[in-house]
């Protein structure tokens, strides 16, 4: 749970030898922080102008969801452009494996299996890692520019996913399987919601505690007790509030809470796990010496193939993820899910401050650049916008993010 | 921009540097053979399969042979094929154009060896070349027709398919046909209207989301323009636990929404038998090569392609499947009564008693 800590400082990367005089903890990524400032205008601003429709329970219930299928492979894709690669596959393999995991229960399984769920989402996460290694393979010891691998494997994928069931459409699934992608009986209610946020809580505070009074007994300098106690408490509000919003809205024609959907549950985890990853794993620190400089990291004895190859598996297992949740909550899998899907994905990390020539960036930074795509997005639905605008606007988004990251960086050097 | 076509065209260049891909059961065809040749713009739908065993059958009968090639989606292989097929020499082209103009200065070729050429399902925008194809204001048309007569009154949502598309504005056409005096009438309101990019189901489940949202859940018919799009629509409404009460659309007649329409959970949706047409152009095709001329042909009659030429043209009416007529499709072997009727309760529609 280490990894808390570096969600209460709210920074990354660690930039301990730039500013040794500034404590540890006191020093905000910044430019996450204006990220989440430029969320909540947005927020306030399509709430005004919808009347209060888009910050009601309904609405932040339909969007923590919206967001959950690419927040989850944003994850991912940050790991792969942060080690200097791209992976253009992400779309064809959601919508390879979402064909795949419905004709495990449908063809291969005899329906009704009490099995089907779990099963058909194994083999789907098996193929996702598989289909990494393989990628990952032919980047790392081949020696292909994975733009040219996951070129090839977008369309090899997008066309595999038509083959395997001549293009037609598979649905209903499994009804437990179904659960899974945050339909009216994918939420753990309201009283599990708030049995988890209590948990959550008990475990910031401790830590930070902990934290602190380990600090203390090596000497090491401390952020300001008032400024670690405020970020904590923004913690808390944000986690109370999310689970307000969550459990306000009721499951259709009843009263009880629907509480947090299991694809947000999922997305949360992802995003704690990889950052935790990131950050204090082995692994996570080779992805980014191997993305800040390559030879470096070889002449330390890094072995950069094998990284590369991890982290284009990694990659396969949260699109096989992502491609659970779609097909979950689609009911249906259809060879053309996620058609796109991998721009939206670079968008994501690319508006989350993530630098495409590598070396740099953040998960949370992702989730949140995805967060900021699809409010403005399902802000733009609620108004009646049309959809061209909605693109051309999300388009204009992207290129002023980065235009703005690049300023940013411009200024910090 | 539109990154999808250019993706398509990048891959297609790999392709077609990369392999010389010969299409669908493209035989070789001995000399004394005559020869009907097809192309294929891209033959991986699933419902060109069964235009082409239509085909297959009707030609073999006659005693002529079937030669299919497969233009990938790429304008530029398509004229290679044809060419190809002229070499080879057939008597008479079928071609379902990737493009309607891109196409034509292969047309012009055939022309030029006396070769008849039958645009199938989609155009060929010159004069002196058969169009057969159903007609798609008329799907339009039809969709709206059943709708309305689920719910003559109330709250509609249009959900349309890709913007890039010109078909939509065709399909559309014939939707407002129907529409028009009703909205101006005020018994029917539009009270959303989106575009669903590539027309994908996912897009189409969260647009539809953020639509019950605005409307709060105060939606009366929704028409899908596909049944891709109508997928979408119905895992939105399921879940609202709205699906079966919202009047629902769709176009193509996938299994999965014949299902549904099994099922009570969707109205219709507009289906094209594409055995029909793959006949119909068949035996176009064996008149052709016993010589008669393309306007003589079957029931043709007079129409102007989109820049004004006069084309003879056989054109056939689409069909709405809806819950009392669902036996066309099972007779038709379209689908399987067991497809069909997977999970029907006991008081299900005549077709699964």
């Amino acid at each position: 749970m280490q990894v808390l800590n570096h969600f209460l400082a709210l920074r990354w990367p660690p930039r301990g030898a730039a500013s040794p005089a500034r404590p540890e903890g006191a020093r905000f990524d910044v430019r996450l922080l204006a990220m989440l400032g430029v969320l909540a205008v947005i927020w306030i601003a399509f709430d005004l102008l919808t009347g209060g429709l888009f910050l009601s329970s309904r609405n932040l219930f339909n969007l923590s969801l919206q967001v959950s299928v690419v927040g989850i492979m944003a994850a991912g894709m940050i790991l792969v452009i942060v080690a200097r690669h791209i992976d253009l596959s992400v779309g064809s393999q959601v919508g390879f494996l979402g064909v795949l995991g419905a004709l495990v229960q449908t063809a291969w399984l005899a329906p009704g299996n009490p099995h089907a769920w779990w099963l058909s989402s194994a083999v789907m996460l098996a193929a996702g890692v598989g289909i990494g290694a393989l990628q990952g393979a032919l980047v790392a010891y081949a020696g292909i520019p994975s733009f040219v691998v996951t070129l090839g494997g977008l369309l090899f994928l997008r066309n595999a996913a038509y083959q395997l069931n001549s293009g037609a459409t598979i649905a209903p699934l499994d009804g437990t399987f179904q659960m899974l992608g945050g339909g009216p009986n994918g939420a753990i209610g309201g009283a599990a919601s708030w049995a988890l946020a209590g948990a959550t809580l008990i475990v910031l505070v401790s830590t930070a505690l902990r934290s602190r009074r380990r600090k203390q007994r090596y000497g090491v300098a401390q952020a300001h007790p008032a400024i670690e106690a405020s970020i904590l408490a923004c913690w808390a509000a944000a986690i109370v509030l999310f689970v307000i919003a969550m459990n306000g809205y009721a499951r259709p024609s009843t009263n009880e809470a629907m509480g947090i959907p299991v694809p947000v549950l999922v997305l949360i985890a992802v995003t704690l796990a990889i950052s935790a990853v990131a950050q204090r794993h082995r692994f996570g620190r080779h992805v980014f010496a191997v993305g800040g400089d390559p030879q470096s990291a070889q002449l330390a004895g890094i072995d950069t193939r094998w990284v590369v190859m991890r982290v284009f598996m990694l990659m396969g297992l949260l699109c096989g993820l992502a491609s659970i949740v779609l097909t979950a909550r689609l009911n249906a899998a259809a060879s053309g899910s996620g058609t796109m899907m991998e721009l939206y994905v670079i968008a994501a990390a690319v508006i989350g401050g993530t630098s495409l020539a590598g070396g740099a960036g953040t998960i949370l930074g992702g989730t949140v650049g995805a967060l900021v795509m699809q409010s403005l997005q399902g802000g733009m639905v609620l108004l009646g916008v049309p959809s061209p605008i909605q693109s051309m606007v999300l388009a204009g988004v992207l290129v002023v993010a980065v235009w703005l990251d690049t300023l940013w960086r411009g200024r910090a050097k | 921009m539109d990154l999808q076509t250019i993706w398509a065209r990048i891959g297609s260049a790999i392709f077609s540097a990369g392999l010389a891909f010969a299409g669908p059961n493209a035989a070789t065809a001995a000399s004394s053979e005559t020869v009907v040749g097809v192309s294929w713009r891209y033959f991986q739908d699933e419902r060109w399969k069964i235009d082409e065993a239509a085909m297959k059958t009707v030609l073999k009968t006659a005693g002529l042979t079937y030669v299919g090639i497969d233009a990938q989606g790429d304008p530029q292989k398509q004229i290679a094929d044809v060419e190809g097929l002229i070499a080879r020499g057939a008597k008479v082209l079928i071609i379902l154009a990737q493009d309607a103009k891109a196409i034509l200065p292969v047309i012009e070729r055939a022309k030029a060896e006396h070769i008849p050429v039958i645009a199938y399902d989609a155009p060929i925008d010159i004069a002196g070349v058969l169009y057969t194809s159903f007609d798609n204001v008329a799907v339009g048309r039809v969709m709206a027709t059943a709708l309305v007569k689920a719910v003559p009154k109330g709250n509609w949502v249009q959900m349309e398919g890709d913007p890039a598309q010109t078909i939509l504005q065709v399909f559309k056409a014939g939707q407002m046909e129907v529409l028009q005096p009703l909205i101006d009438k005020g018994d029917i309101k539009i009270v959303a209207r989106q575009n669903v990019e590539q027309w994908k189901p996912d897009v189409a489940q969260s647009l539809m989301d953020q639509v019950l949202t605005a409307n709060n859940n105060k939606v009366d018919a929704v028409l899908a323009m596909n049944d891709s799009i109508s997928n979408g629509v119905a895992a939105s409404l399921a879940g609202q636990a709205l699906l079966g009460r919202v009047a629902l659309s769709g176009q193509d007649g996938d299994a999965a929404v014949l299902n549904r329409i099994a099922k009570g959970q969707q109205t219709m949706t507009v289906w094209k038998d594409a055995q029909a047409l793959g006949t119909v152009a068949a035996k176009a095709a064996v008149e052709m090569v016993r010589g008669t001329p393309i306007d003589k042909v079957g029931s043709a009659r007079m129409l102007k392609t989109a820049s004004g030429f006069a084309q003879p043209s056989i054109v056939l009416t689409p069909v709405a499947i809806t819950r009392d007529n669902l036996d066309l499709v099972v007779d038709s072997g379209w689908i399987s009564k067991a497809a069909l009727c997977k999970g029907v309760a006991a008081n299900g529609p005549a077709a699964c008693r």
